[in-house]
């Protein structure tokens, strides 16, 4: 606080006017009972920041039609004074206003000018009130203090504001991907932004630009459908303090990235330009948000194809490209490398999607029948003839292709062959003539095998990009046991790098190709072809968008729950259940809490975090189920889970919880791990153990709370269920042993940070000390067991 | 020119076993084998071709195709490993999908195995990848099947076909899953790069 200087306050107190605003405006919903006493408030709120030049309005709420008086000072006090606490400090530089009187619905207001003078940055002034009241002590109804802060005007602050609602705490969440008709929301927290609390602004939605074109022009040009929206934060009650700023009626992109780019500003001076004061999500060359048309339906461009027969047997093709190349250049490539049994002219649902989309696409002839080696060998021959025969195959390609932007998909064998591939390059068995192991950017496996998991020919991908398919029905690579080829999920712990997977429950081997015939399905709610396809084609190319054009509306779909961004046009069939999981494991944009691939103790986590809880049974090791899925967590704590084979970091640990008690599972963060205000999102993955009693119990998704408590003891907790579904129930498949539920299913949860500080709840994020998984009754599900990995605080 | 000769013996093959295809099909008296030989059509490539389904992977410059029908065992090709099919101690080149129960097969006469041929015997080893067996797998593995009572069928051979190199034997490999094998037309494609 600070005392103004004399000369400063006379100025202030001879620009007071006094005023009457219309009741309409300044009713407000929460006044006090007349009679008893008065509220006051500068712009709705208790207290608030202004600049020089800008002014408040005081409004006091009492008794209708009635005498009102308004003083200010400079110390708050508050003062006895005749039995009654005045918040005032009643000191010699008190000043009364010029006397109001309320109006018909019980309101006066003051409007509070500040001049235009820099020296009263930093002065403070507070407010008293009183409203003639028969009925009250003395006659007059007192109010409330409130006071006034003049503060510079704030630079141009990036904050995030786009978002959406959700269904409970913290009601509103920052949210980057839009799909189109989904409507987006701003929320302003004015305990975080207390400059713009109670102040009237606009909100407009405009067209991203970058700091140039800002610097260009600041004048604000709203692109939302029913143009700017106005509205006043408040102080209070932030789960409510958001509006609707588009209804979902924009188209988003309508090029080959797969969004369209927006900012958000709040324009706290109501006078149309990016300037002091106002809030931008979106600040300098950032974006604020994307809206994603549907991006399983075919891109902007038509597609050209042709069959190319090489000078072998194993180097035929069906190879995809957009039919305008000529006009495009540098464009990525993608390899689709079949599967046992397939046929490379099965993949036209991928191939002629992606090339939409801009991608050049081949479909090679995949030697599988010997088996994943000598596949292997065929993926990394096919890859080095296309670029060596780009004339041969279609003088359209030439120049055309981008050979350090190479994707690699493979499906069964195939998808084997991609990480052995991969591996040769890397330990440089192989050396290719037309392109660099640099220049595979991803290699992704649709339902892989896995009979080289622990040979000397390892199919590791080692620090390279990896994502994995896995289809719950497949009855080929079924996933049963982590100890055969079909331990399909075993590969995701072989990847050490940024990696990713999709589960979809009801997908069988052969729904991944479009040969036709049986899916090789079994379990219930089976999916048929076309819905699986359904699901391949917006999550492929958000995949390789990612990867190989560095789309920024891409990653989400990678991990976000597929409750919350399931892409536009897939399968409506309630069979549908898909799961995500994204790990990137990089220590630069991510600070890991507990991987679990190291410290054995149950109590301390990879990190040197201590580790307690008060659920049962729990175990911490290799997510390995070595036989079939027969539930005996006594004797195999990991049972049904097939991420590992030995020696993979594929730790995580499981535990218990039931009768409804709250019970937990807590970090206590080291001291020099606390400072996690420079990320965004607290990350981890958690997923049901299928077949235990405590899951078969539960029968739904697991629902828990999150909660964070900083050194100063503060604390906020979270509920899952806000978001979305808690942790999805597993697929319920009998077989691989008695009972019913298929491999358990990791899926990704990420919550922003920032949710932790909305209210008046204000978590230290330089300061975190625990974290808390919170379960039972009054936290989510009443019962089950869980099993965790990956525990992380992440940028965005 | 010798390409052309080639090509055109091929022709001369394809059209012999169109006709004869059907007339081939034995109509046994007795129980069929579990493997049954239907076609044989030795051919010689005068370019050598890999025996990728053996961990040796030697070359071979002749060989035969042969049609086998299962009358039990599932051949249908696999993610995951099924019993590796072989003829005599060899193992055999499965080239279709196989879940019509005919198969299309390769039988190599690679320079570094025993002498085999297109009668067999035929037999299902162990599960396995076959690039992983090796020739004294593929040996156990027929001594193993003598023991069980394989035993070879006496189906005589086609006239040898005289070829340039893979391609072409893959394009007589067409010929037959068409003629043989219904519900493949994709097979027959691939084989034909079509």
């Amino acid at each position: 606080m600070s005392t103004p200087r004399a000369p400063q306050l006379g100025w202030l107190l001879r620009t007071l006017r006094p005023g009457v605003v219309a009741a309409s405006v300044l009713a407000i919903a929460s006044a006090p009972a007349l009679g008893q006493t008065s509220e006051l408030a500068l712009d709705t709120e208790e207290t608030v920041q202004i600049g020089p030049g800008t002014a408040t309005v005081a409004t006091l709420t009492g008794a209708q039609n009635a005498f009102a008086l308004l003083a200010l000072d400079v110390d708050p006090g508050p003062t006895l004074l005749g039995g009654d606490l005045v918040p005032l400090g009643l000191t010699p530089a008190l000043t009364l206003l010029p006397f109001g009187a309320t109006n018909g619905a019980g309101v006066a207001s003051w409007v509070l000018p500040i001049p235009a003078d820099p020296s009263f940055v930093g002065a403070q002034f507070y407010f008293g009130g009183a409203v003639a009241d028969i009925a009250a002590p003395g006659g007059l109804a007192l109010s409330n203090g409130a006071s006034l802060e003049v503060v510079d005007v704030p630079t141009t602050r990036g904050v995030e504001l786009g978002g959406r609602a959700l269904n409970a705490a913290p009601g509103f969440t920052p949210q980057v991907v839009f799909q189109t008709g989904q409507p987006i929301s701003v929320a302003v927290d004015a305990f975080r932004q207390p400059y713009v609390a109670g102040k009237q602004v606009d909100v407009y939605l405009v067209e991203a630009r970058s700091a140039a074109e800002w610097a260009s022009s600041a004048v604000l040009v709203d692109a939302s459908s029913d143009g700017p929206e106005t509205f006043r934060p408040r102080t209070t009650r932030f789960s409510s303090n958001h509006i609707v700023i588009e209804p979902g009626a924009l188209p988003g992109s309508t090029g080959e990235e797969l969004g369209a780019a927006y900012d958000v500003v709040v324009d706290t001076n109501r006078n149309g330009l990016l300037d002091d004061g106002d809030l931008i999500d979106g600040l300098g060359d950032e974006v604020g948000l994307y809206i994603v048309p549907e991006i399983g339906a075919p891109g902007p461009y038509a597609v050209t194809s042709t069959l190319y027969n090489g000078p072998t047997q194993w180097l035929r093709s069906k190879v995809y490209w957009p039919s305008n190349i000529a006009s495009l250049s540098n464009l990525p490539f993608v390899q689709i490398s079949h599967g046992n049994g397939h046929n490379y002219q099965w993949y036209d649902h991928l191939g002629e999607h992606l090339a939409s989309w801009g991608f050049v696409v081949s479909s090679h002839r995949n030697n599988t029948v010997p088996g994943v080696q000598s596949a292997a060998t065929t993926i990394i021959d096919n890859l080095d003839h296309f670029f060596g025969s780009l004339a041969a195959i279609s003088p359209a390609l030439v120049g055309k292709v981008d050979n350090t932007r190479i994707g690699m998909i493979g499906h069964s064998r195939g998808g084997e062959g991609v990480s052995i591939a991969y591996h040769r390059l890397f330990v440089g068995t192989v050396t290719p003539a037309n392109y660099d192991i640099s220049g595979i950017k991803i290699v992704s496996a649709i339902a892989p095998t896995y009979f080289e998991g622990s040979s000397s020919t390892p199919d590791t991908i080692h620090d390279g990009s990896y994502h994995l398919w896995v289809g719950g029905a497949d009855a080929d690579v079924n996933g049963c046991t982590s100890s055969a080829a079909p331990a399909v999920m075993g590969h995701y712990g072989w990847a050490l790098g940024e990696r990713s997977m999709i589960n979809v429950q009801g997908a069988g081997h052969g729904a991944f190709h479009d040969g036709g015939g049986s899916t090789v399905s079994s379990g219930p709610c089976l999916l048929s072809r076309t819905d699986v396809h359904s699901i391949m084609r917006p999550h492929a190319l958000a995949l390789f968008s990612h990867y190989l054009k560095d789309d920024p509306a891409a990653e989400e779909f990678l991990w976000r729950e597929w409750t919350d961004l399931r892409p536009l046009g897939v399968t409506s069939s309630s069979c549908a259940v898909v799961t995500v999981v994204h790990t990137s494991n990089d220590a630069s944009t991510s600070l890991i809490v507990d991987d679990f691939e190291s410290q054995g103790s149950l109590f301390v986590a990879s990190s040197g975090a201590a580790v307690d809880f008060t659920v049962g049974n729990v175990s911490e090791g290799e997510l390995t189920d070595n036989d079939n899925f027969t539930q005996s967590i006594g004797s195999e704590p990991f049972n049904a889970f097939t991420h590992g084979r030995g020696g993979e970091p594929t730790n995580g640990a499981v535990f218990s919880f039931g009768g409804g008690a709250s019970q937990y599972f807590r970090y206590e963060i080291p001291i020099g791990m606390r400072d996690v205000s420079a990320y965004d999102q607290i990350a981890f993955m958690l997923a049901q153990q299928s077949r235990d009693t405590n899951t078969v119990s539960l029968g739904d998704e697991l629902r828990f709370s999150l909660r964070l408590i900083d050194g100063n003891g503060r604390g906020k907790t979270l509920g899952v269920d806000g978001y979305g579904d808690g942790i999805g129930q597993p697929y319920q498949r009998g077989g691989c042993g008695t009972g019913t539920g298929w491999a358990s299913e990791f899926e990704s949860f990420r919550l922003p940070l920032v949710d932790f500080l909305r209210d008046d709840t204000l978590i230290d994020l330089t300061d975190v000390q625990y974290i808390t998984f919170l379960f039972g009754s009054a936290n989510g599900s009443a019962s089950g067991r869980v099993a965790i990995d990956q525990v992380e605080f992440t940028l965005r | 020119m010798q390409r052309f000769t080639v090509a055109a013996l091929a022709l001369v093959a394809s059209a012999a076993l169109a006709t004869l295809a059907v007339a081939l099909r034995p109509t046994p008296t007795a129980a069929p084998a579990t493997l049954e030989v239907i076609e044989r059509v030795p051919f010689s490539l005068a370019s050598p071709a890999t025996h990728w389904f053996r961990a040796e992977q030697p070359s071979f410059a002749a060989g035969e195709l042969v049609v086998v029908r299962s009358n039990g065992p599932d051949l249908t090709l696999m993610g995951v490993a099924t019993p590796v099919l072989y003829c005599g101690a060899e193992t055999a080149q499965q080239l279709n999908i196989g879940s019509s129960g005919y198969v299309v097969c390769v039988v190599p006469f690679a320079a570094d195995a025993d002498r085999v041929d297109g009668s067999g015997p035929w037999f299902l080893g162990a599960p396995e990848l076959p690039e992983r067996v090796t020739l004294a797998t593929a040996r156990a593995e027929y001594a193993g099947a003598l023991d069980r009572g394989a035993r070879r069928q006496p189906v005589e051979p086609r006239a040898r076909v005289e070829l340039a190199d893979e391609i072409a034997l893959s394009a007589l490999a067409a010929d037959l899953v068409e003629r043989f094998v219904e519900g493949e037309a994709d097979t027959v494609r691939a084989l034909r790069g079509e």
